[in-house]
């Protein structure tokens, strides 16, 4: 069983329902909530993550994974380099490329 | 793969055992494995007739014999409520769109995508649990249930507590086996369940 298989009806159901019904299905199977005082919710930018990756083994020696991203403001793009390609080519070095997935951590 | 699990088409077949009182083999081989909805369930993988499988080591029919020995024993009265015990040994035959393997990476990322969008609501809700946490066995059911997904079977690494755990009272968060919660149980082959093992506790 994967993921992509049944996303759309977990999507479907969550989207579907409220908050508070969720709140009170678990309190049908005997748990108690209370309030939460000081909500400083925050809702996840990296969720909005467009991954628009391909296969490795496809792509030897190429580009082979874009994500982009809105994060706390800052649109982010980040390309990811088959390894290979890495060592070979001077002009991308794998101090570069440490430096780009450095900043998609740190961001 | 893991050892004791064939795949014949779309539908994987594992062997799976159980321990419990010899006194009950009977009835299990006549009637079959019923699916149980215990508390004690909530904690691992929700509804199901449980069995010990291949994965985790030591290797199934051990921890299901562990798992006898220490069912055997009524912590309220001091006493055993059946000396004689027994491993059962099945087969139980799931399509693999419905199985769903806690144990996988695909499996895994389910469970996991349920448990955020769960979580993101409570929170949405702006409530926080007063009393109880909650358990992989309420979100698999609650998860299943409402988004109208057919598992016929759902397996997990957990750690048990078998008699000498408990006696010593040790907790442990990785998992000393491997466990299979079939929530269809006419998925378990009524012809393979056989007694594996058959023992006596000596006091």
């Amino acid at each position: 069983m994967k993921l992509s298989d049944i996303k759309d009806k977990i999507d479907a159901y969550f989207d579907s329902v409220s908050p508070i019904e969720i709140v009170k299905r678990f309190e049908a199977l005997g748990y108690e909530f209370e309030e939460i005082e000081e909500d400083n919710y925050v809702e996840l930018h990296a969720s909005k993550i467009n991954r628009g990756y391909k296969p490795f083994s496809n792509q030897k020696g190429r580009k082979v994974s874009t994500i982009s991203a809105e994060i706390q403001g800052v649109q982010s793009k980040i390309e990811f380099l088959e390894v290979q390609q890495i060592s070979s080519d001077p002009a991308f070095t794998s101090e570069q490329f440490k430096g780009n997935y450095g900043f998609a951590m740190a961001a | 793969m893991p050892q004791n699990q064939a795949m014949v088409g779309e539908k994987i077949i594992i062997q799976v055992f159980h321990g419990t009182s010899y006194s009950k083999f009977d009835s299990l081989k006549k009637n079959n494995f019923l699916k149980s909805t215990g508390i004690e369930h909530e904690r691992y993988l929700g509804d199901g007739a449980y069995f010990f499988c291949d994965g985790v080591p030591p290797k199934p029919s051990i921890s299901a014999e562990k798992w006898a020995i220490a069912e055997a024993w009524d912590n309220d009265n001091f006493r055993y409520k059946y000396l004689e015990y027994c491993v059962v040994e099945a087969k139980v035959e799931l399509d693999q769109s419905k199985f769903l393997d806690l144990t996988s990476w695909d499996g895994i990322e389910i469970f996991n995508y349920f448990r955020d969008k769960y979580v993101g609501k409570l929170r949405k809700a702006g409530r926080q649990l007063s009393r109880g946490e909650l358990k992989d066995g309420h979100v698999i059911n609650e998860a299943i249930k409402s988004s109208a997904i057919e598992v016929e079977a759902v397996k997990g690494n957990y750690f048990f507590k078998f008699k000498d755990e408990r006696i010593v009272k040790a907790q442990f968060t990785t998992p000393n086996c491997t466990i299979i919660a079939v929530r269809n149980t006419d998925c378990i082959l009524k012809e393979s369940i056989k007694i594996f093992l058959k023992n006596r506790i000596s006091k």
